[in-house]
């Protein structure tokens, strides 16, 4: 899993590469909750880099979901394979979480 | 038939080295991608399961996971020597929740259950068997 950060007027876009499975999810995890700690309040995921997703990849944005609702933060997700976004839809995280086509529209909405 | 057989060491970190083969298995009968990514996802979650909840000893076990893919029909066949556990009982996540409070437990069977045609379960001789099946058709 590698992940590239850029900010995008007050939103920061994690660009992911890799696979979020278990190890991938972990990385995930530590990087999302260091920009939360740093006071990051507005973040997009960018899935372009990312075929593969598991359930522990799911429960890796439902954190940050919630930490960052209930600090006043949101966070959207954009660029998601057919595949992923099936996963997305059956694990019902799209109910929470918005996805996007593009990021300047994910940006737009967090 | 096409067919390739692993076995799994009960230890996470062993799964994304024996995800790479069947990588490589399927890319090579030409299996399209919605096929290799259900594939992996089958494995990584039956087999994160056994080894985080399916034994009663810190010891050492193998999970065998056998793939076949043939006229566009996968098979994924997962044994361990766990102590008795069937997926097919699990509770569905509760969906009437809203996201943010509905319990995470569950998720990954969840999605095994969802995106194949069938998953059926045996206990055989002191082993759970669990059998996902998946037929694609050719765009």
């Amino acid at each position: 899993m590698k992940i590239e950060d850029t900010r995008l007027g007050h939103a920061v876009v994690l660009s992911i590469e890799g696979r979020l499975d278990h190890a991938g999810a972990e990385i995930f995890d530590a990087h999302v909750s260091q920009l939360i700690a740093a006071g990051e309040r507005s973040l997009v995921i960018d899935f372009h880099g990312i075929d593969f997703v598991a359930s522990t990849g799911i429960r890796a944005l439902i954190k940050p979901y919630q930490t960052l609702a209930q600090a006043g933060g949101k966070i959207a997700v954009a660029h998601l394979s057919d595949t992923v976004r099936e996963v997305f839809r059956i694990a019902g995280i799209d109910q929470a979480i918005p996805v996007f086509d593009s990021i300047e529209a994910a940006a737009a909405a967090v | 038939m096409a067919a390739i057989d692993l076995q799994i060491a009960n230890s996470i970190g062993a799964i994304g080295s024996s995800n790479e083969r069947v990588r490589d298995f399927l890319g090579e009968c030409a299996a399209p991608t919605e096929a290799i990514f259900l594939a992996e996802l089958v494995i990584e979650e039956l087999v994160t399961n056994t080894i985080k909840y399916g034994y009663d000893d810190d010891g050492e076990h193998t999970i065998r996971v056998g793939v076949r893919f043939e006229g566009g029909a996968l098979c994924i066949e997962v044994r361990d020597d766990g102590h008795a556990f069937n997926p097919l009982e699990q509770a569905t996540p509760d969906f009437s929740l809203p996201a943010e409070e509905r319990p995470i437990g569950g998720l990954g069977l969840h999605l095994v259950r969802q995106m194949t045609d069938e998953v059926r379960y045996e206990r055989q001789n002191g082993e759970n068997v669990v059998i996902a099946t998946k037929t694609f058709v050719a765009a």
